[in-house]
């Protein structure tokens, strides 16, 4: 059993948003909810980078620990899900997360919230799998369907990199580990004027 | 309800105590871990990846039952990613990853990821409308098409066939593109253009006339190899997101220095490794500067240039005068970045140069694209693999439009105008020549270049003397946007001053929205997921986009209306003479004719094929190594020869046997030249030694002709003398050298000459512009009496413009993306935070930008450290305000696109290039104040 | 705690990188330094988990361990003390046959239960969320996060004419020391008057924190249900709706006991206006009637 999870390599991310849209395409999101972001420092200037968020499956989640009625959960494979019938859009989850992952689309008394969103790792949510139901409330269940997730399947410069935590570290350690002959390898600068 | 789950609340606990205990939730936490983590893989940065994502366990349930998987192409841009379709029922349900496709991995950009939106929009035109006193009315098409057609043939009864201009689209098959030509030609006019015009036209011109063929000479994936990657004039990060991919790869696997020159510190600039600033227009004086630092560092290929290059003495001799120094005054780029930038040019070899827009949109866009590709010439890295020009380009079929030439100077497969090119497009199509002459006004029409996308409203509007008996009367816009155009707001008066303008596209687009009379008619064509066809892509690969759904509403294919229209001018017979079935046949067609560039070898089947088993390319060299393809290389890169030829996937590789795609330099020339500047004789054929393996002569040689007597390798309709030149071991069209020193252009070597409406009056006085060109594409176009040194005094910044990753082109269908609007909600202009404070504006501003041209447009303020002081950078897709007014009412009910803003293209200033008529919209002059 | 994950151990490995990096030879300062991913790793933990660090923990450690079970304590503590309070000293008993004084006018009667109905309807609502997963959440937990925000509403309206017409009668006074040396009196079965006019320190503490304290609820509320301003403010701002919202439930719950039950017929003085001279004269002997 793998423990999934999130990376964005920040050297290859290009601030092209494919992954945004890719997943509010994938799970008919409303405008407005963003269950993941590209966000960048250093705008035009030497240093720039950009990269990708959303939820990141966080090993002892603190939105499971704050959320007042028990919506979130967690998988065995490291996935933080929400129940979206169970939630009562209390926000706290909002306050309680690091990344600003949960969203929350207007519900329909008092302006008030309606339930939480996020992302599902494409895992669709509690209810049958592959229902009516879990298209509506959680979009596709893609994991079900053994493929990753639309976010990094469809991230053009393959920046952002999602599934076996084992796997994805390999990539990246390997990523560091090439990119560590060239430029930014440790001492070559001083040692060989860079090259 | 009962506990579902049991948890600790301490938070510090394990996490192994929060396990779901949902028996439902348990099952399915089961996933197919190895299968979704075996897809991961794709992201390594293994060259190897070329299998297909691990199917999920056959006990997984499908979520769409019965669904099929339909593979197309993306119509975005031209880096062609592939896209693979679900449809359920002939409905698109989703947008599956097409993992395996050789090029994108399954990547795409937020365009690309949305591509579903094209057939599923709300905005999409819903059947055919007209306006009748300023409302939109809908009818049938039977009725449309009858009333256009009357309308047309009414226009060429009373003021001749010129007096109509076709504007035809980069965005259609290349089968639709090649019709688009096509149609024009039996129509009897020249004028027609499209897109490329004011895209690439001047790069086609520049690097065509350097080396033979104008396009990128390797590809996205060749990339890989390079060790060197210079920019200039491109944003690769925003305007071809997914070719980063396999730039960035180069820069990592290689240690490759990626060198972005540009006015603007763009995405792609976040990326590299050196950044250079320059003014917008200096191009061609920072390159000159960086072959002259070069040269004069002994760092050029001498033995490339001796056996490869012709005119290089009288080049060197120009390059000369720009001095490390000269070019800081021009370009503003300090001498020691300048020798930097040089040095690494030197010691990374093979470098590849990349450029879009930012070159080619000037008044001397054509020197640019030439200058660019001496640079190559000096540091001998064409025809190597990791080498090239590769000239990105802009529309997803753009490639194939352009070598079908929706252009008003030439036939398809550049042919040109002359009589023998009619001679040999009226014997593929199958018509008498005399017939077709019978359509023009006379002969001098018939090889007369025609009005261009840049300039056709002027000759309806008339501010400069026209060259054509009459004005246009009427303008048909084929999947093609307005507001891309410069001084957009004289293009909308010309609308209004139409007899007839239609507008045939799958949005409204703004060209609908700006014309203001009962003039206008809208066909909804569908979009390019519902129909199918062929398309080329930036790196000449010809992929087969397949239909994914029936049009949808009561929108109709391109080919439908095209055969209709034909029917209702009375030529269909002789129109569709060759073709029974839409479109192989037509790919056919376009083949048999289009041998300079060699489209014959990719016949129908053999394009479907690749498509179909694109997983069996390596993602390296895009060669199939066995399966269905084994050998081709994939999308069969033109020119390819025959049915059995691989595709050439670098262009003047002379490593490789021309049989397996390999090429020398074309001989498209003379064999000989008295060169004017120095009056040096020189051979223009390829040194002694340098030829393709297995070649019979063992260095240049001519172009093929009379081996079938009468014709030559480009008008041999049997195709004997591309199969005996290769035979021999020879390419068609001979064996020759790249020019340095183009003789037909009247900058013979490249040379700076300041922009039309430049912010530097001492520089006018030492470059200036060209003469005044009075038949230059049928009417007058302004260069040294425009060029006024006093413009500066009150209009002190530069103005430029580009493009943002979320939309593309005129940003018709992208606009209307609720995902998109939702990321770029509105239009903006950057400035420098030092200008701002200089004008009191603050982030967030409503400011009035106007041109010299009269133009103004109210945006706002984006401050920014992207641009320097002097200039402002807008991007250009964005449309349905003018001069402050909101066009939102004249749009059809329910198909206003989510995001409205002002055009930048109406404060986009005057200016042409000298040899294509590209508009000058990278470079001009403003004036800005609050609003 | 391993929640930054890559990031951080990466930036921690790459320090020494960026050591070197410090030293670039300055002839080649014109190539722009990548520099080492971990700077932009560093820079974007700033971004994501920087605030995170100031109340994100305080709050997430708060509402994870803290809040449910002081407003448990509260709600089963305080009527277990009471219950006690009523077995041991049993309610206050007065001569209701006797002369009746004129105690709330119509329109206090009417505030006064416009903010109670409203008020009990807070507490209610508010525990239900904050109680919500012994509830196992949903529909009825969310229709009662309505109700919350519906009473907040009308407890804010009706907070604002009971606070102006009793303010003169809540102004403290020396007496109320008195009263709470004794405790109101409440801990002795006998009847001797005791130190307070109109509303005794009890009831002002109650009135103060009900009225001052529930503008505080209504403001920190405001932004719950909005989501105005920065998450670390949210955050601030609903660890004070918490730990005051479990004062006001534990005052509420007095205020519950006594009207209900320590003084027998309290309640209605509050339905008819009238409270018995018995009363008064011992438990607001100051009272001038």
């Amino acid at each position: 059993m793998g423990r999934m999870k999130f990376l964005c390599d920040v050297e290859r991310c290009i601030d092209c948003n494919g992954c945004v849209v890719a997943c509010k395409e994938g799970h008919h999101i409303p405008v407005g909810v963003n269950r993941r972001r590209v966000i960048s420092i250093n705008q035009g200037e030497m240093g720039e980078k950009s990269i990708s968020v959303a939820c990141m499956h966080c090993s002892d989640a603190p939105c499971i620990a704050v959320c007042p009625v028990d919506a979130i959960y967690q998988r065995d494979d490291g996935i933080v899900l929400v129940s979206k019938k169970t939630c009562i859009g209390c926000g706290y989850c909002f306050m309680a997360c690091p990344f600003g992952a949960p969203q929350f689309p207007s519900g329909q008394v008092f302006g008030a919230r309606g339930a939480m969103d996020k992302c599902t790792f494409c895992a669709g949510g509690p209810e049958e799998t592959h229902s009516k139901e879990e298209k509506k409330l959680y979009g596709q269940n893609r994991i079900a369907e053994g493929k990753v997730p639309l976010c990094a399947a469809m991230c053009a410069t393959k920046a952002l990199m999602a599934g076996d935590a084992d796997v994805v570290a390999d990539v990246y350690r390997e990523r560091v580990f090439t990119r560590g002959s060239g430029a930014n390898a440790w001492g070559w600068d001083r040692a060989y004027k860079k090259k | 309800m009962a506990q579902k789950k049991v948890r600790s609340t301490h938070i510090a606990d394990s996490k192994s105590t929060r396990v779901s205990l949902n028996p439902k939730l348990a099952r399915r936490s089961f996933l197919k871990i190895s299968a979704a983590t075996a897809a991961l893989t794709g992201v390594a940065m293994t060259s190897k990846f070329t299998r297909k994502a691990m199917a999920a366990d056959a006990a997984v349930k499908d979520p769409y039952p019965g669904s099929k998987k339909v593979k197309t192409i993306c119509t975005h841009c031209s880096v062609a990613c592939g896209i693979i379709a679900e449809v359920q029922n002939g409905v698109w349900v989703r947008q599956e990853v097409a993992t395996d496709h050789p090029l994108s991995r399954g990547g795409h950009c937020c365009k690309g990821a949305s591509a579903i939106d094209m057939v599923t929009s709300e905005k999409r035109l819903k059947g055919p409308m007209k306006r009748v006193n300023g409302k939109w009315q809908k009818l049938s098409w039977d009725q449309a098409l009858d009333e256009v057609s009357q309308k047309l043939l009414a226009i060429r009864d009373n003021d001749g066939p010129d007096a109509v201009h076709w504007n035809g689209s980069a965005k259609v098959s290349t089968e639709m593109a090649y019709l688009q030509r096509k149609l024009a030609a039996f129509w009897g006019t020249n004028n027609i253009d499209h897109q490329a015009r004011i895209c690439h036209s001047t790069t086609v011109a520049g690097v065509a006339n350097t080396w033979g063929y104008g396009a990128m000479t390797n590809s996205v994936n060749d990339i890989r190899h390079s060790k060197l990657i210079f920019f200039i004039g491109s944003n690769a990060a925003a305007a071809h997101p997914v070719a980063m991919q396999h730039i960035l790869h180069a820069k990592e696997k290689n240690n490759a220095p990626v060198i972005v020159v540009d006015p603007r510190f763009t995405r792609t600039a976040a990326k590299a490794t050196d950044y250079v600033r320059i003014r917008s227009g200096s191009d061609t004086a920072f390159v000159m500067g960086l072959i002259n630092a070069i040269i004069e560092n002994d760092w050029h290929d001498k033995e490339f240039i001796r056996a490869r290059v012709a005119g290089f003495d009288e080049m060197k001799a120009v390059a000369k005068a720009y001095t490390p120094e000269v070019v800081e005054d021009i370009a503003g780029v300090p001498p020691e970045q300048l020798l930097h930038i040089a040095k690494l040019l030197a010691t990374h070899r093979p470098g590849t140069v990349i450029w879009c827009m930012g070159g080619t949109q000037h008044s001397i866009g054509s020197s640019n694209t030439r200058a660019y590709c001496i640079l190559q010439l000096v540091l001998g890295n064409m025809g190597v693999s990791g080498g090239g020009t590769n000239i990105l380009r802009g529309h997803d079929n753009v490639q194939g439009a352009t070598d079908m030439c929706v252009l008003s100077n030439s036939l398809p497969a550049y042919y040109g105008l002359k009589e023998g090119s009619w001679k040999h497009w009226c014997r593929v199509w199958d018509v008498d020549y005399e017939w077709m002459l019978g359509r023009f006004k006379d002969k001098e029409y018939m090889g007369k270049k025609g009005f261009t996308l840049a300039r056709w409203y002027d000759g309806v509007n008339q501010e400069d003397e026209l060259d054509q008996y009459t004005p246009l009367k009427s303008v048909i816009f084929w999947g093609c946007a307005s507001n891309s155009q410069s001084q957009f707001h004289k293009l909308k008066k010309a609308l209004d001053k139409m007899d007839l303008a239609v507008i045939i596209d799958p949005f409204p687009t703004i060209t609908a929205a700006a014309c203001e009379k009962d003039n206008v008619y809208l066909l909804p064509s569908s979009s390019q997921y519902e129909t199918s066809g062929s398309t080329t892509s930036t790196s000449r690969q010809i992929q087969w986009r397949y239909k994914v759904v029936e049009p949808v509403h009561d929108c109709r294919d391109d080919y439908w209306i095209m055969s209709e229209l034909c029917k209702r001018f009375g030529f269909a017979e002789e129109f569709y003479k060759n073709i029974k079935q839409v479109p192989e046949d037509i790919t056919l067609e376009l083949g048999r004719g289009s041998l300079t560039i060699g489209y014959n070898g990719q016949t129908p089947e053999r394009i479907k094929k690749h498509t179909d088993n694109w997983h069996t390319f390596n993602i390296d060299d895009m060669q199939a190594k066995g399966g269905p393809c084994d050998g081709d290389y994939y999308g069969m890169p033109w020119p390819c020869w025959t049915e059995d030829h691989p595709g050439t996937p670098i262009l003047y590789d002379v490593s490789k046997t021309v049989a397996e795609g390999g090429l020398p330099f074309r001989n498209r020339f003379g064999v000989e030249k008295t060169y004017d500047a120095s009056g040096r004789k020189e051979n223009q054929l390829a040194a002694e030694g340098v030829y393709n393996p297995g070649s019979q002569v063992k260095g240049g040689y001519p172009e093929f002709k009379d081996i079938v007597p009468g014709t030559n390798w480009k008008t041999d309709l049997s195709q004997k003398t591309l199969k005996e030149a290769i035979k021999r071991g020879q390419a068609p069209f001979g064996n020759a050298r790249a020019r340095c020193v183009v003789w037909n252009f009247p900058d013979q070597v490249p040379i700076h000459r300041e922009p039309i409406h430049s912010p530097r009056p001492d520089l006018i006085a030492k470059f200036p512009t060209y003469e005044d060109q009075p038949k230059h594409f049928r009417l007058l176009t302004r260069y040294k009496s425009e060029q006024k040194p006093e413009w500066v005094k009150e209009f002190p910044l530069i103005l430029t413009t580009g493009r943002l990753v979320e939309y593309m082109g005129g940003g018709a269908e992208t606009r209307s993306n609720k995902y998109l609007a939702e990321l770029q909600p509105e239009m903006f202009f950057e400035i420098n935070i030092k200008t701002a404070n200089n004008y009191s504006i603050r982030n967030g501003d409503m400011v009035w930008i106007e041109s010299p041209n009269g133009g103004r447009i109210k945006v706002k303020a984006k401050i920014t450290k992207r641009i320097d002081e002097h200039t402002i950078w807008m991007p250009f897709h964005f449309a349905g305000y003018l001069e402050g007014r909101s066009l939102a009412d004249n749009y059809p009910e329910g198909t206003v696109p989510y995001v409205l803003g002002e055009s930048a293209n109406v404060v986009t200033n005057y200016g042409y290039d000298i040899v294509t008529q590209m508009q000058e919209t990278k470079t001009g002059l403003c004036k800005i104040s609050k609003a | 705690m391993k929640r930054i994950l890559i990031p951080a151990t990466i930036a921690v490995t790459g320090m020494l990188a960026a050591v070197v990096y410090a030293g670039t030879d300055p002839a080649l300062v014109t190539s722009i330094d990548a520099g080492p991913s971990t700077a932009a790793y560093l820079q974007f933990n700033e971004i994501f988990t920087g605030d995170w660090q100031q109340y994100g923990k305080l709050f997430t450690s708060l509402q994870a361990n803290l809040f449910s079970r002081i407003f448990l304590l509260v709600v089963t503590l305080v009527p277990v003390i009471f219950f006690f309070h009523y077995l041991a000293i049993g309610p206050k008993k007065f001569d209701h046959s006797g002369p009746q004084i004129y105690y709330f006018n119509l329109f206090a009667r009417i505030i006064h239960w416009l903010a109670a109905i409203s008020f009990s309807l807070l507490v209610i609502t508010g525990l239900l969320v904050i109680l919500g997963k012994m509830l196992g959440g949903g529909a009825v937990i969310r229709n009662g996060r309505s109700v919350h925000i519906l009473s907040a509403i009308i407890f804010t309206i009706s907070a604002i004419p009971m606070f102006l017409m009793w303010l003169k009668d809540m102004l403290p006074a020396l007496c109320d020391i008195k009263w709470l040396f004794i405790i109101g009196g409440y801990l002795s079965k006998k009847k001797t008057p005791v130190p307070a006019a109109k509303f005794n320190a009890g009831q002002k503490m109650w009135f103060w924190l009900a009225t001052l304290g529930g503008f505080v609820m209504a403001y920190t509320g405001y932004f719950l249900w909005s989501f105005q301003g920065s998450v670390d403010n949210l955050r601030l701002m609903v660890i004070i709706h918490n730990f005051l919202g479990a004062a006001l439930t534990a005052l509420f719950l007095v205020h519950l006991y006594m009207s209900l039950f320590a003084i027998a017929g309290s309640l209605g003085s509050m339905i008819s206006g009238y409270k018995p001279q018995d009363e008064i004269d011992i438990l607001h002997s100051r009272y001038k009637y």
